[in-house]
């Protein structure tokens, strides 16, 4: 426990007592030894009080616990037009502890009608301020909002969920807790839990002595301690202030500072701490203390919600959380938390109707896994790396922050979702593993982070920590050094892809081959980048310099220095996927290079803003080359290397990407994006041994799958005033008119486009007939 | 409407005070055309005095109008997070870039309110928003 301080043993008065000794015969001044004695005890007794007091105050008063920074999820927000599949919004509702019911009468519960939701959403306290809670009614048509309606049947623009936490940073001790008020607990809390631990917590002043009376003579009947005399305040005392130690000097210890607790604060405040402080279970390392946080952590619903069931069993548990855990004995625990129920039905609190009601209900636990805070260990390294940067360790594990991300969950859980199935498909190699990294392409909003097969799994976080060969991935940047060229380089430049044998800088050569052994002769720059021609990239590389493409490299957002090697053209340098993935973020944004932002804002623990995270953008390349780069990385997409994409994902939707794959095929990579999602994927072995995957035999299958269950939009041309679009023959380099064969129509920097044709009919007036019947299409 | 009277007069007062030679020339115009120097300005300015966005009852347009009248009285905090669920929703319309563009101007961030102007033209702008940002774009390079 984290305020916890040691308190000095009690000096023994005894020992006075027991010192003194008398004398026969001579005349005892008793009553004189007697008073002196009983005084000493008193003074000695009333220091030590003075001492607890101390004690006592100075814990109860200011800051009662550290509490761990509470990370939450984007929240989900519905509104017409919005894709997002009912199946989806329902998981994601009983995620967040929603309650499927019949009759929609209170926050936190929903019913579905096929396609149609009638919402109560609960209210939530945003950095921006208080959203209130809200009746909605939610019509679909497929996986889109079609219809927000309010009670009263008026259209409402937007309704915005609470988010769901999705973890903490827990100090050492790994003690967390939600704080709540007394207001915020459920009707029947209170009265059922004083019905149970104390029921005269109203009339006593801390310590009971009916109850250790009645305790007592429980305990002589039993023959053993079957019950406790402890009032709730002495419970309090002893979690709050001793060890678990059963000795009767600490029994006095608790009794008077319960006594003392009881003179200093009023019972609404020691009751409030109760409800704060009592264990109520374990997750792993991290102890659940308090009502608030283990409402959320049985059921994922928040305190106040709780049906009378629910309240009941947490009561029950306080006795012994380990001993009445609900998911590991769920029949004690249901024993139990009816034995709870009954005793409100005896003391009138509750009518039996309402008891006998309840006691059929089940426990209502939700799983584990449900409700895991850590359920996206791997991006919230990511949060812990970005708030570092900012706060102290101590502040976020202590003060209660409020951590609000751009976690998508139903993205997160998608990515997730396309690694394990994926790699489960490609083999019964259970050591093949790998990361994904999933952004919003245009803001850099970091959406997913995927960091090891299993879900959940929280150690090496693959996404950030495994740095890989790049392979392939890299080309993009020689191609687009040479496109800024325009005088030198367009689309269909012919570049060569021929032998090559560069000295390596070190002493050596570097010849590198392309995948197939084979060399194309001249190819279209375009194609080159398509197909992932090696020596085509090689050549084309030295061709630009080798520090121009380093350069390209490092304003597309690859912070680490490069080597001046020639060897890192075909991508031997080891990237993390999230470096990668603000590579491809800069190209996906159509040239802006921006953050990968995972936190939006920060508050503490009032609700204050501390700080805000907002998107930041650089222009770092002209809209000119970008779009002919991403037109080639769109082909790449439907007739090069990513092809399979296609497999997963309608034709029709524009998609830019590239694959990446290492010698021996030790790493698949790829890395590419829609229009609204880039998303990075890699497969390798942590002993780096051979995956027997290529990008597009690996990667790209995670790519694909996680493309197909989520919305996708097309990527979107840049619109750049200085390009112009015209049909060529791109082997010939020439102008070409449509309905030649192998004709295709491709970006060009105005000025930079092939004059001459090279297509079936190259005359003139076709080529206006060509212009004319254009105009018309 | 306080709030905006008192924004508009700065940024009037903005105007003139860093061009004198549109000061001259809003004078001499405004002298012919027999109206008042304010009226100038608001041609000079595409911005409106009253949110457009205010007859919209879309997700996006209630944004778009919640942050343009936060940033107009200056509750820049809440304007921010507006539009940052603005951009959450449509990540690719212009519009929330603009608005991000003038919020950063208005915060005295003029290197980040041109690189967001330039974000917004590259996304397809129609033809009035595409004068808008031009002209915003104008203002900060001057």
């Amino acid at each position: 426990m984290v305020n916890k301080s040691t308190t000095k043993k009690g000096r023994p008065a005894k020992k006075t007592k027991s010192s003194s000794k008398q004398k026969q015969g001579n005349p005892v001044p008793w009553k004189s030894i007697l008073f002196k004695l009983g005084l000493t005890l008193v003074i000695l007794v009333s220091a030590y009080a003075v001492y607890l007091d101390a004690v006592v105050t100075k814990q109860f008063e200011g800051k009662k616990w550290a509490i761990p920074a509470k990370v939450f999820a984007r929240p989900v927000e519905l509104y017409v037009g919005n894709l997002i599949t009912p199946g989806d919004l329902q998981s994601q509702l009983r995620r967040q502890g929603y309650q499927a019911v019949q009759d929609v009468s209170r926050p936190g519960t929903f019913a579905r009608n096929g396609s149609q939701f009638i919402i109560y959403s609960r209210g939530f306290h945003f950095p921006d301020g208080a959203e209130p809670s809200r009746y909605v009614k939610v019509d679909f048509q497929g996986s889109e909002v079609t219809r927000l309606a309010g009670r009263d049947g008026k259209s409402l623009p937007l309704l915005r969920l609470d988010p769901q936490p999705i973890g903490g940073i827990y100090p050492a001790s790994y003690e967390d807790r939600l704080l709540i008020r007394n207001a915020q607990t459920p009707r029947y809390l209170i009265p059922a839990l004083l019905a149970i631990e104390d029921r005269d917590y109203y009339d006593h002043f801390g310590i009971s002595p009916t109850s250790i009376a009645r305790a007592m003579v429980a305990n002589l009947k039993a023959g053993g301690v079957v019950q406790g005399g402890s009032t709730i305040t002495q419970q309090l005392v002893k979690n709050f202030f001793l060890t678990n130690e059963r000795t009767l000097v600490r029994k006095g210890k608790e009794a008077i500072m319960a006594l003392l607790l009881e003179l200093h604060y009023d019972k609404e405040e020691i009751l409030e701490t109760y409800l704060n402080e009592v264990y109520l279970g374990q997750h792993g390392r991290r102890a659940i203390h308090g009502f608030g946080l283990a409402s959320q952590f049985y059921f994922a619903q928040p305190l106040k919600e709780l049906d009378l069931a629910r309240t009941a069993l947490l009561v029950a548990m306080v006795k012994g959380p380990s001993y009445y855990d609900p998911r590991r004995y769920p029949e004690r625990a249901l024993e139990r938390r009816n034995l709870v129920l009954d005793v409100l039905a005896e003391r009138s609190i509750v009518p039996v109707a309402e008891v006998e009601r309840s006691k059929k209900l089940p426990l209502g636990v939700v799983s584990r896994e449900l409700v895991s805070t850590n359920d996206f260990p791997a991006y919230i390294d990511m949060v812990k790396e970005q708030l570092r940067k900012d706060y102290d360790e101590k502040d976020l594990t202590s003060e209660g922050l409020r951590i609000f991300t751009n976690l998508d969950p139903v993205i997160q859980r998608e990515a997730q979702k396309s690694v394990t199935s994926t790699l489960k498909a490609l083999g019964k190699d259970n050591q093949l593993q790998g990361a994904m990294v999933v952004s919003s392409a245009q803001t850099g909003d970091l959406l997913a982070v995927v960091g090891d097969r299993n879900p959940g799994y929280a150690g090496f976080n693959r996404a950030i920590e495994a740095r890989r060969p790049v392979g392939s991935l890299l080309k993009p940047a020689i191609y687009l050094t040479a496109l800024e060229r325009s005088g030198q380089y367009t689309l269909t430049t012919p570049v060569n892809d021929t032998p090559v044998k560069i000295s390596d800088g070190r002493g050596g050569y570097w010849e590198p081959q392309n995948y197939s052994r084979e060399s194309h002769g001249q190819v279209p720059l375009y194609l080159a980048l398509a197909k992932s021609y090696n020596q085509a990239a090689a050549n084309t590389g030295m061709a630009v310099g080798l520090s121009s493409v380093l350069d390209t490299l490092k304003r597309l957002g690859i912070e680490q220095e490069l080597p001046p090697y020639p060897s890192v053209l075909l991508g031997s340098p080891s990237m993390a996927p999230i470096e990668v993935a603000k590579m491809y973020q800069t190209i996906a944004s159509g040239g802006f290079r921006m953050p990968l932002r995972a936190i939006d804002a920060v508050v503490d623990s009032q609700g204050k803003p501390l700080s805000r995270y907002s998107i930041s953008v650089e222009r770092a390349f002209e809209p000119g080359p970008m779009e002919l780069l991403r037109t080639a990385l769109g082909i790449v997409m439907k007739d090069g290397t990513g092809r399979r994409v296609y497999q997963y994902v309608d034709k029709d939707i524009k998609l830019g990407g590239k694959t990446g794959t290492t010698n021996d095929l030790r790493d698949s990579w790829f890395a590419g994006y829609s229009g609204d999602l880039v998303a990075v994927t890699w497969i390798g072995h942590d002993d780096n041994s051979p995956t027997k995957l290529t990008g597009s035999s690996g990667a790209l299958k995670i790519w694909g799958n996680f493309m197909s269950n989520v919305p996708v939009q097309s990527v979107q041309s840049l619109g750049a005033s200085n390009v112009t679009s015209i049909w060529v023959n791109p082997s010939a380099n020439g102008r070409s008119h449509r309905y030649c064969e192998g004709a295709i129509q491709l970006p060009y920097i105005k000025g930079s486009e092939p004059q001459a044709y090279a297509g079936c009919k190259a005359d003139v007036k076709d080529s206006l007939f060509d212009k004319i019947k254009g105009w018309f299409e | 409407m306080m709030y905006y009277t008192i924004s508009r007069t700065e940024r009037c007062e903005k105007a003139v005070f860093f061009s004198p030679r549109l000061f001259v020339a809003l004078l001499f115009a405004g002298a012919l055309a027999g109206c008042s120097t304010p009226v100038l300005i608001q041609e000079e300015q595409p911005e409106v005095s009253s949110s457009p966005y205010e007859q919209r009852q879309d997700a996006l347009g209630t944004l778009l109008n919640q942050a343009w009248n936060a940033r107009e009285a200056g509750r820049f905090d809440e304007a921010e997070s507006a539009l940052g669920r603005a951009m959450r929703i449509s990540p690719t319309a212009p519009e929330v870039y603009y608005q991000l563009a003038l919020l950063r101007q208005d915060q005295g961030r003029f290197e980040q309110s041109r690189q967001l102007a330039e974000r917004a033209l590259s996304l397809g702008p129609g033809f009035m928003l595409e004068r808008k940002i031009n002209h915003l774009l104008r203002a900060l390079n001057s």
